[in-house]
């Protein structure tokens, strides 16, 4: 599918801001995206995602200052209508009044863009489309006729018919039950790659954003937290936020010394220096990197504590582990013998394990 | 047992009821289908007095078909637009303004009539036209219109089907015509039948606002029942009986389904 291979688009915002009233919900944000490019927007909820995607759509104006850059044409002052970006709704926002087709086609009938297209360009362009998500066999029905997968489908069918510029998306999954969500999201990947379209992706699902994102832009209260690809964000995260909203992540308190870092109530180093995480007074790790000591040597450096909570997750356990000095950690490992509820459990921190955050928050 | 009881009671009140709202008009009916209503059904039936009332009154007839139709537009062509922009305005005046729009229900006819003689009544040429009816009808039912299509436009997530069609490149007009009429269409419907029958049935206004040459059907009906033989009258009823029942009719269907149809969203 060759057919949006014309329309790759590189977007550029500089300082785009936004007040509501006397607050700013959106503080002077800079991106620049690729063409072609997925951009996730993650972040909790009320962290101004929707209202940034608004602004790149042309639905809501940004703040004095702020400019928008489609290929380097700026667009800030344009309105939506003239825009030429597909939008994709968490309620998908079809039309009542038209059947599935006529859905499809309507972006076809508005003239935007400088396309012309003849009655049988369409109809192709709408068989084509309906193809693509699989859906010709509902493209009679009505609205209300529709399962909710099928109506996002149809809403997605008709956001990239007319060939957008860019792809809007607003947590267009959330309405759906998980399995459909995850099947769908596979679909919507496999769908982005082929059609190569510039595509924005507005979710507060963490997983999603890891798996569709090219890059991910981590949000809380109106700015970014940090840009990057989901590997990035995952394994060195900018700051504690980031660390915490994205996976789960242990969080020691103790010291850092000459030779590392010594948790709270233990006398040696467990972790070697490192330099960005030098600061403060927590020592962050993801539960995944640990090393698990099961033959009971005392490699130096290594943490003793005893099994609180044990689960098993499918692919390793999860196991909740009570440390001296009253903290507690969670491990996963595929154990051997997992541990049972007070056993002891001897594990190591991995040599690059530690996350590059710092804080002095207890 | 009781239950029994109480269901005959109730079945008998509204029985009687029924009766007595409904056999004056079954008796104004076969006043204008007897020949003579004084000797009564045995003077024998006929359409005689109907087709009098079609010779003295056919006027009256179309010029109040020809107000209703013009009123029908014009609060399609103000009414349908307004409404939407009130859907969707925000702002607190707009919220106040909708509250008002119940006002002429409030308002005595005679008022607005007496308000529009005082303030027009000056311009002759339009004092003696019918539109000057017109005019009154229009300012009697266009908040009928407004409320009703509203109420359709208020149920349905009107501004996310507007922000799609937007990003699909659909301009202001575009959207109106393409997304707003349509599924405003049970409104409309409902608005422009309210609209007809209360232009074709209203007294108070169109009583005060005609001249002997723009009389409406209700008017007429009035001055027949002054001037006329009963069986006239009576004969005048039933010809506006004629045309109001199937609008009256039709409203209440279109009430019914209009309300049902309510938008499914999973
Ligand atoms: N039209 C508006 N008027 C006033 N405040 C608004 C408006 N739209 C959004 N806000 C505020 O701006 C902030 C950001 O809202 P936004 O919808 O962008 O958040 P979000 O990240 O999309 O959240 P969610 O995940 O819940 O959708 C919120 O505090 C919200 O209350
Ligand atoms: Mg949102």
């Amino acid at each position: 599918m060759n057919s949006t291979s014309s329309q790759n688009t590189r977007i550029n915002l500089r300082r785009c801001a936004k007040t509501f009233g006397n607050t700013q919900v959106l503080k002077p944000v800079t991106l620049d995206i690729q063409a072609g490019e997925t951009v996730v927007l993650l972040g909790p909820s009320g962290c101004g995602k929707t209202t940034l995607l608004r602004i790149i759509s042309g639905l809501e104006a940004p703040d004095h200052g702020s400019a928008i850059l489609f290929n380097d044409e700026d667009v800030t002052s344009r309105p939506i209508e003239k825009r030429q970006v597909g939008m994709v709704f968490q309620s998908y926002a079809l039309f009542p009044n038209m059947t599935v087709r006529q859905n499809v086609g309507y972006g076809l009938t508005t003239g935007q863009g400088d396309e012309r297209l003849t009655k049988a360009d369409r109809d192709t362009r709408i068989e084509t489309m309906l193809k693509m998500m699989r859906i010709q066999d509902l493209a009679d029905r009505s609205i209300d006729q529709l399962s909710g997968g099928q109506r996002q489908r149809v809403a997605l069918a008709r956001a990239i018919a007319p060939r957008p510029k860019v792809l809007l998306l607003d947590e267009p999954l959330t309405a759906l039950d998980a399995t459909l969500r995850d099947d769908l999201r596979m679909e919507i990947n496999a769908l982005l790659r082929d059609l190569g379209i510039t595509a924005i992706y507005v979710t507060h699902d963490q997983s999603e954003a890891m798996a569709l994102g090219d890059r991910i832009v981590v949000m809380s209260e109106g700015t970014i937290e940090q840009i990057g690809t989901p590997e990035e964000i995952y394994h060195q995260p900018n700051n504690m936020f980031v660390a915490t909203f994205i996976g789960a992540t242990n969080a020691l308190s103790g010291h850092w010394g000459h030779k590392g870092f010594v948790p709270r109530g233990m006398e040696v180093p467990v972790a070697a220096l490192r330099m960005a995480a030098q600061g403060g007074n927590l020592m962050c790790f993801r539960p995944e990197d640990v090393d698990l000591i099961e033959d009971g040597d005392q490699a130096s450096g290594a943490l003793k504590g005893i099994a609180r909570t044990i689960a098993f997750v499918g692919s390793c356990h999860r196991v909740i582990v009570e440390l001296p000095g009253n903290q507690t950690v969670t491990l996963e490992s595929a154990w051997c013998h997992p541990p049972h509820p007070g056993d002891p459990v001897l594990f190591k921190i991995q040599e690059n394990g530690v996350l590059p955050v710092w804080s002095n928050e207890a | 047992m009781q239950r029994r009881t109480y269901f005959y009671a109730a079945l008998m009140l509204t029985l009687v009821t029924v009766g007595f709202l409904v056999v004056p008009v079954v008796m104004s009916v076969m006043a204008g289908l007897t020949k003579n209503f004084f000797v009564g059904l045995k003077s024998g039936l006929t359409l005689e007095w109907v087709f009098r009332v079609w010779e003295l009154y056919q006027d009256t007839i179309w010029r109040s078909m020809g107000i209703a139709l013009a009123c029908l537009a014009i609060t399609l062509i103000a009414g349908v637009p307004a409404a939407y922009g009130l859907a969707l305005s925000k702002s607190r005046w707009a919220r106040i303004f909708e509250e008002t729009l119940i006002l002429p229900v409030a308002v005595p006819g005679l008022a607005i009539a007496l308000a529009l003689i005082q303030t027009y009544g000056g311009f002759r040429e339009f004092r003696m036209s019918w539109a000057f009816i017109l005019v009154g009808h229009v300012l009697y039912t266009l908040p009928f219109m407004v409320r009703s299509v509203l109420a359709v436009l208020s149920s349905i997530p009107l501004n996310e089907y507007e922000e799609a069609a937007a990003s699909l490149g659909a301009n202001k007009r575009r959207r109106f015509f393409d997304i707003v009429v349509p599924n405003a269409m049970p409104g409309i419907m409902a608005g422009s039948l309210m609209v007809v029958t209360l232009s074709i049935g209203e007294f108070n206004l169109s009583w005060m606002l005609h001249t002997p040459l723009t009389k409406t059907l209700p008017v007429g009906l009035a001055d027949s029942y002054a001037s006329m033989r009963l069986e006239v009258a009576s004969a005048y009823t039933l010809v506006f009986f004629i045309m109001i029942v199937p609008l009256l009719i039709a409203m209440q269907k279109f009430g019914q389904t209009g309300t049902a149809r309510k938008p499914t969203q999973h």
